[in-house]
């Protein structure tokens, strides 16, 4: 008998989740060293149950910045500043009201 | 957005990060006299928003808020490009904004011209290491004349706020192992 296979993800094709998750990344990596902050970010994803290397909406990237901000270390300033980041992206876009804050810019 | 840090800014300075690493900075619960401190300040000052804000690597976190509502209540802080609280991270000196509509250091911000920030003015916290955290600030939403007593008034009072800060300090040594460096 054969699994089903799991189907994949959606693509999210929006810029500003694909900026933001790159955006952490890089403050991990600016932070820990290129290949630690690689390594803490796809260890924050796995323990969040996402995948590292896909693009993630804002509620997964919610989960990965809990995680960091969890951490005893550096990367916790990181998943803080994360959180901030996300957690403003939501609000604004539940008041439908985040691209006249972006006005096209996405804080790439 | 006109503001957004790069890696030579002092926003990124290791040893700053570290500073709000060993104040733990970033905690979920207010501190019950920084809160009373943001409240005076924005009395004081007959504005309707005080805050103690806490410049991150990548966003501004409200570390005290006084008079915030709506988004920025809920999200306690902005991605730092909005942040006006950066350029006093990065001179180290008081920003006074009488009309930030007509400032260049803060009329790009979607603050301004989304939420109505019209005033701002702000002192540095700089900690016994000599980093600059953030800021004590208050905000209004109608343009304001600051003069020198109100700026007196707001360093004063950081000087409190500093000292609530340095309470919360992790030691150097916890546990035997020294704290990793950023």
């Amino acid at each position: 008998m054969h699994d089903s296979p799991t189907p994949a993800p959606p693509p999210v094709d929006d810029e500003l989740d694909r900026l933001t998750r790159r955006r952490a990344i890089h403050s991990l990596q600016r932070t820990l060293g290129e290949d630690a902050g690689r390594a803490a970010w796809s260890a924050a994803c796995l323990d969040a149950g996402v995948d590292a290397d896909r693009p993630l909406p804002l509620d997964a990237l919610a989960r990965v910045a809990s995680r960091l901000a969890n951490d005893s270390g550096p990367a916790s300033l990181v998943g803080s500043s994360l959180a901030i980041r996300v957690r403003t992206y939501q609000m604004l876009t539940q008041a439908r009201r985040l691209e006249r804050f972006l006005g096209g810019n996405h804080g790439s | 957005m006109a503001h957004d840090v790069h890696e030579d800014d002092p926003v990124l300075d290791p040893a700053r990060l570290r500073e709000i690493l060993d104040l733990d900075l970033v905690a979920e619960q207010f501190d019950p006299e920084l809160q009373k401190l943001v409240a005076e300040a924005a009395n004081a000052l007959d504005l309707p928003i005080g805050l103690v804000t806490v410049v991150l690597d990548d966003a501004q976190y409200f570390a005290a808020m006084y008079g915030v509502e709506g988004w920025l209540k809920e999200a306690r802080g902005t991605p730092v490009e909005w942040a006006f609280c950066t350029h006093v991270v990065r001179t180290g000196e008081p920003l006074v904004v009488g009309e930030t509509a007509d400032h260049p250091k803060t009329r790009h911000s979607p603050l301004v011209y989304e939420e109505s920030v019209r005033s701002y003015a702000a002192v540095p916290l700089r900690t016994e290491r000599d980093q600059v955290i953030g800021s004590l600030c208050v905000v209004g939403d109608r343009a304001h004349d600051f003069d020198a007593d109100d700026i007196d008034y707001l360093t004063n009072l950081a000087r409190r706020v500093l000292v609530a800060l340095e309470a919360r300090r992790v030691p150097d040594d916890v546990g035997g192992e020294t704290q990793p460096p950023i």
